[in-house]
């Protein structure tokens, strides 16, 4: 075997062995951005819309959000800390003039109220 | 394969093969985590708006002095389809009800309209004493039963579980049968909790919210698509404040890097001096230096993003998510938003490698203007 | 095919620690001719060094030109004065070579921004280090050479390329008298083939030189022809 008197063919080696370990990196990024999780979402997705959820189950605090969604009359212990209630004050300054669908406010006097 | 200079620069950094390899782990493990740390609450809200694209456009409720009230499904559905924009109308029996372990959610279920890739994944629909719930719902004492308060306590037979790759949507969730759930909060038959509304249009969401509360002979309030998807976005922030201060950390170990890195390039001004007088120019140096800091810098980001990626994104990987979140039970499945984690990958490349890379060319061009002599005596200066 | 290297009223000054000046070459106007070995000597600390660094573009005059083929290379930018020392080899008073590098590695390193393929590097560079009697020694770290395989080791990788201009700074410090002469005789070799060999020493004796040198002494910073 010829001898050696340098390092320099070691050194096209560790090229090679640092672009094979890039490729493979990148290999795994295009894997995992192509597939993932596509069944998951697709299969949520239908659930999503068979029940009609509007909000996700899981805030980031991992405690469960829904929208002060409807508990009845006989249900009146909405009492979880993590859920936007109706707040008492509000209950008793009830206005329906204060109370309009989405965003949008009609001018005082033109409640859009019908018989 | 590669050129004279490219194997010279990688031979260059066999000079000092561990010092080479331990700023390589370093900074492919800094760039994983402040990659993990900004990529994964990109992760969540783009899966967040993602599946809210399946939600409903609009849900209306009614209300009175009290709060919330039910509404008439037959009057109520006639309504809203009289309401240019409105696509379909789907009355939703739902409510929050008392399981073992805190709130629930439960949903009576109709079997009309229920799609055929969800019926392969139950058994069937529950039947009145039967449940089918979420994979977060704990089960009372009995593994097969569970214990439901809302107006009356009752015990449920569990008969099978939501898939668990939808839990960011099903975690609390329980599914019974229409009578058990109106039994269950009280609702009257023939009325529902509110409606689920969509429109022709994403755009018309808001338009005709005004239509539809003149429609209606009562109050009612809505809710859109968008509202929910910024209630998501609001509640994500303050975990962005969190990454923000945990991010700190990881950026001033970045700028003790960027310092040694510098101090030990200065440090080469004699080497740059011999090889500038043996006929090297200084754009044969500063390519030399750019591919020797290339060879560590490349490949470390490379895997580093690799590996915020598989901890993010991948299956099975929900330490993050246990971490920023405490999600411990909820197996988190986040889809990729390809221009989201475009943007994440270029801020961590900037953040992390600009630096590093910009402070070893800082000798190069010093040493454009410095006499090679001057250079050379450098040695004994290091 | 080079003319020569020609210095015109050359001056270099150094400020002192303190802020003295201290002129170390005085108006030097001298030509070194393409074909003929020239050599400098004179006392210690009289400014070879600083001289030759000078014409090799190393540093800049503080006055005067250097020119070469008509061209004033001392005025010349450091893109265009490193550009033009591919055509030139120096040996260095102390060596100068990079450590951590073997033998071989270090003759190498004016070859490798030529684009040359690295086979063609590395049997240039044995041939270098064969003329010079060290191909035993090419695998070797230079941390474990003497001083005068080290000196050796600088003259092959000064040669290598076969350059226009050699600049050779105590090229015989450290080495025997056999090794002395086998130096000398490579420069000359080199001065034949119509480089400017300019060489800096202070201990030579004429009689080991192996043809008739151009002689320069270097004292008081002022630069005269001894023989021609």
């Amino acid at each position: 075997m010829k001898p050696s008197y340098d390092r320099l063919d070691k050194s096209g080696q560790g090229i090679l062995v640092i672009a094979l370990v890039s490729f493979i990196a990148l290999a795994v990024i295009a894997i995992l951005s192509v597939q993932t999780h596509r069944d998951s979402q697709q299969t949520t997705q239908l659930w999503i819309n068979y029940l009609a959820l509007q909000t996700p189950a899981i805030v980031p605090s991992g405690h469960v959000l829904r929208n002060s969604g409807y508990a009845g009359p006989a249900i009146d212990r909405r009492h979880s800390p993590h859920l936007p209630v109706m707040s008492l004050m509000q209950l008793a300054d009830f206005s329906l003039e204060n109370e309009m669908a989405g965003s949008l406010k009609p001018a005082r006097g033109e409640m859009p109220l019908k018989d | 394969m590669f050129s004279t200079l490219q194997i010279w620069a990688f031979r260059d950094l066999l000079r000092r093969p561990y010092e080479s390899l331990l700023l390589g782990i370093t900074l492919t493990l800094t760039i994983a985590i402040v990659g993990t740390l900004l990529l994964f609450p990109r992760a969540v809200q783009d899966t967040l708006n993602t599946l809210l694209k399946a939600s409903p456009s609009i849900v209306l409720r009614r209300f009175d002095a009290a709060g919330f009230c039910p509404l008439p499904v037959p009057a109520s559905v006639r309504v809203a389809q009289t309401v240019v924009g409105v696509v379909s109308v789907r009355p939703r029996i739902w409510g929050l009800v008392n399981g073992p372990d805190g709130l629930l959610t439960m949903v009576g279920v109709q079997k009309e309209g229920m799609p055929e890739g969800l019926a392969s994944q139950l058994t069937r629909l529950p039947e009145r004493g039967e449940v089918i719930i979420g994979f977060g719902v704990v089960a009372g004492q009995s593994a097969g039963t569970l214990q439901l308060e809302g107006v009356i306590r009752q015990n449920y037979q569990v008969i099978d579980r939501l898939p668990e790759k939808t839990s960011l949507f099903t975690h609390d969730l329980v599914l019974m049968n229409p009578e058990d759930a109106r039994q269950l909060i009280s609702l009257p038959k023939g009325y529902a909790s509110d409606l689920a509304i969509d429109v022709f249009h994403e755009g018309e969401q808001d338009a005709i919210l005004s239509d539809l509360a003149a429609a209606f002979s009562w109050p009612v309030r809505c809710v859109t698509r968008r509202q929910s998807q910024g209630i998501s976005a609001s509640r994500l922030n303050r975990a962005r404040t969190l990454v923000a201060i945990t991010v700190i950390p990881a950026v001033l170990a970045l700028c003790l890097l960027v310092a040694v890195n510098t101090r030990k390039s200065m440090g080469r001004q004699s080497d740059l001096g011999i090889m500038k007088a043996t006929g090297w120019t200084t754009g044969d140096i500063i390519r030399f230096q750019m591919y020797r800091e290339l060879f560590v810098c490349l490949p470390s980001a490379v895997v580093g993003i690799c590996l915020s990626f598989v901890l993010v994104y991948g299956p099975g990987a929900s330490w993050v998510a246990d971490f920023f979140f405490g999600w411990k039970t909820i197996p988190p499945s986040f889809y990729l938003e390809t221009t989201g984690a475009a943007t994440v990958v270029l801020e961590v490349a900037a953040l992390m490698l600009v630096p590093v890379i910009a402070s070893a060319f800082l000798p190069a061009l010093k040493g454009a203007t410095s006499d090679v002599h001057d250079m050379i005596k450098g040695a004994g200066r290091r | 095919m080079t003319s020569g290297i020609t210095c015109r009223d050359l001056s270099v000054s150094f400020t002192l620690g303190n802020k003295k000046k201290r002129t170390v070459l005085d108006k030097i106007t001298a030509v070194f001719q393409a074909g003929k070995m020239s050599i400098i000597t004179g006392p210690v600390g009289t400014g070879k060094t600083t001289l030759l660094n000078t014409l090799a573009g190393l540093t800049r005059p503080t006055s005067g030109e250097v020119m070469v083929n008509d061209q004033a290379i001392s005025r010349w930018t450091g893109p265009h004065r490193d550009r033009w020392r591919r055509q030139a080899g120096i040996v260095f008073q102390h060596d100068h070579l990079v450590h951590d590098l073997t033998v071989l590695e270090n003759v190498m390193l004016p070859l490798i921004p030529l684009g040359h393929t690295l086979s063609a590097c590395r049997s240039q560079s044995m041939d270098a280090l064969e003329r010079v009697g060290l191909l035993n020694h090419a695998g070797n770290p230079v941390t474990s050479l003497s001083g005068g395989e080290r000196k050796k080791t600088a003259m092959a990788r000064a040669i290598v390329n076969q350059p226009d201009f050699i600049f050779a700074d105590e090229p015989t410090s450290h080495l025997d008298a056999e090794s002395s002469r086998q130096m000398m005789d490579l420069l000359y070799h080199h001065a034949c083939r119509n480089a400017v060999v300019i060489v800096a020493a202070h201990g030579l004796t004429l009689d080991t030189l192996p043809g008739p040198p151009l002689c320069y002494r270097l004292e008081h910073g002022v630069l005269n022809l001894l023989i021609s």
